[in-house]
């Protein structure tokens, strides 16, 4: 197979993690690592001479692909925005996607995707996301995708390296729809796994946090009281920032357990941010939740909050 | 014979490592109303001992192989390794206070030249964070125990600090927490056979309903347990 590899990107290396067993056949359509199955994205964003933030540097292969930066944030204008769109559709069986985003000192970004993230039914193989994200001094970076859907026998595995400096900040959030709740009689909770993985480091390499779930919903735990319980949405939010930003945020984040959603703050080891669940029955009120946290770490660090969400967003 | 008697004192709700203060988030399920009864019980009981079987147990026989090796190195590393891997603050208070109660008692038991008595010193020194997992592994390779009586044992102190709260949290009766354990302990070996082959990165746990009980645990007003 290897003479047909496409080496432009490298393979993000999944193939041994245990909870893949069994997912790595290769598919009958176009093989894993062929053109137009191997998306790769490196953005860095610096600040030009006039002290504004823009995205010095773009590469990409498809299916991802960015456009020009955008200043649409009418709180913060000076802040470029960047819409990641993925040009294949949903996920699909062998897709292998490198993500690399980097902030040199001061830089500030935001960073979303135009869509949800569809993960469509696969047969033989998986759907894999590598990102690395290197924030250098004093930069800010918001990075909020909308929600994953993962459908029918789905496999997706991520791994989020993070490499911040102490004086930057960053807010990434994610957040995973059970299925297509509203398809046919609903899809709930029926792919095969997701393995999702983030983890941050200093520059010296001192380590910060882990956080790894797999979840595999034919164990049948997924329901469980303390796992999702009779929730259906999960938003999580890492944020890395100083510790006095950090307090302020979590004196300011108030813990709700209520009929449709649920949500709570702690901090993460070393001094080194919070994390924030959430767990909704619909995406909307988590999107809002996430949203509403967002602001509150905007507020503490930058000064400003967030913006009303465009409204076809 | 003797091998047994230490699994049995070790495994021990009354050995003081201080197990009672604590309720696993138990006492904010409760207080919401989630956990009312023997079967929503069973449930969360069945949450913590799976999320707490694929990082703390495999922390745990991470830190008994290397103290079969004596290699305090090693169980530096895995303390280390496991700290990263707490995300909240009462789980981190939790464990590093029953960790440094466990270290201090296999000291006692195994003399201060023991690994656990030159363990106990890193601890004391803040070289290495002293969480509980780390402090079994320890205690039960210098008891000559096997890797599967440590994997029994911590998956039953979870699953007993749980149920022991409860009787004290809600309306459940001795009866329903013994049947319970008993029911949970079916789950035992099979947890192991998939925890035994895992390394640092793939240690996983997904509560996030008690991640969130956890929080507001640590924002509530009235307390009867540290977590």
């Amino acid at each position: 197979m290897n003479d047909r590899l496409y080496a432009d990107t490298p393979d993000p290396g999944f193939d041994s993690m245990p909870e893949l067993t069994g997912y790595t056949e290769e598919p009958t359509a176009m093989y894993v690592g062929c053109p137009g199955k191997r998306g790769y994205l490196n953005l860095v964003f610096e600040v030009d001479d006039d002290g504004k933030s823009i995205m010095r540097h773009h590469d990409r292969r498809a299916p991802l692909i960015v456009q020009r930066e955008l200043y649409v944030d009418e709180e913060m204008p000076e802040m470029p925005c960047v819409y990641i769109i993925s040009s294949g559709g949903p996920n699909v069986d062998g897709d292998r996607y490198i993500q690399e985003f980097r902030l040199a000192p001061g830089a500030m970004a935001f960073l979303t995707t135009a869509a949800a993230t569809k993960l469509a039914e696969m047969k033989r193989n998986y759907s894999g996301m590598k990102q690395t994200i290197i924030l250098e001094a004093g930069s800010y970076l918001e990075y909020l995708p909308l929600p994953l859907i993962p459908c029918k026998h789905t496999r997706y595995i991520s791994d989020t390296d993070i490499i911040i400096d102490p004086t930057a900040s960053m807010f990434y959030s994610e957040i995973f729809t059970p299925g297509r709740k509203y398809y046919k009689d609903g899809e709930l909770f029926e792919y095969d796994v997701l393995s999702i993985c983030s983890h941050a480091r200093r520059p010296d390499g001192e380590e910060l946090y882990r956080e790894k779930f797999v979840i595999k919903p034919e164990r049948g735990l997924v329901r469980d009281i303390g796992v999702m319980g009779r929730f259906d949405v999960f938003g999580n939010v890492i944020v890395l920032t100083p510790k006095d930003k950090a307090d302020e945020i979590f004196e300011k984040t108030g813990p709700v357990f209520g009929k449709e959603l649920a949500c709570g703050v702690s901090r993460l080891p070393n001094d080194s941010g919070l994390i924030f669940k959430v767990l909704g029955m619909e995406s909307e009120p988590v999107k809002k939740a996430v949203r509403e946290f967002c602001s509150t770490v905007r507020r503490a660090v930058k000064g400003r909050g967030l913006p009303r969400e465009f409204a076809w967003r | 014979m003797k091998n047994y008697f230490r699994l049995i004192q070790f495994a021990d709700s009354a050995f003081p490592v201080g197990t009672f203060s604590f309720s696993n988030g138990l006492e904010t399920a409760t207080s919401l109303g989630v956990v009312h009864d023997a079967a929503t019980l069973k449930a969360y009981a069945r949450s913590a001992a799976n999320q707490a079987a694929f990082t703390d147990g495999v922390a745990a026989l991470a830190a008994f192989r290397s103290a079969r090796r004596d290699d305090l190195a090693g169980i530096i590393k895995t303390d280390r390794d496991l700290a990263l891997f707490r995300l909240n603050f009462e789980a981190r208070l939790m464990q590093t206070r029953m960790g440094k109660k466990m270290a201090e008692l296999a000291a006692r038991l195994y003399g201060e030249n023991s690994l656990a008595g030159r363990w106990l010193e890193t601890i004391k020194a803040g070289e290495s964070p002293g969480y509980f997992p780390i402090a079994q592994g320890a205690a039960f390779s210098l008891a000559s125990l096997d890797e599967r009586d440590l994997f029994v044992a911590h998956q039953y102190g979870v699953i007993n600090m749980v149920l022991s709260a409860a009787l004290r949290l809600t309306r459940v009766s001795h009866y329903d927490t013994q049947k319970i354990l008993f029911e949970l302990g079916e789950d035992v070996d099979a947890a192991y056979e998939e925890a035994r082959e895992m390394k640092f990165e793939n240690m996983n746990s997904f509560a996030p309903e008690m991640d969130i009980f956890a929080s507001l645990h640590e924002k509530g007003q009235s307390r009867m347990f540290m977590n």
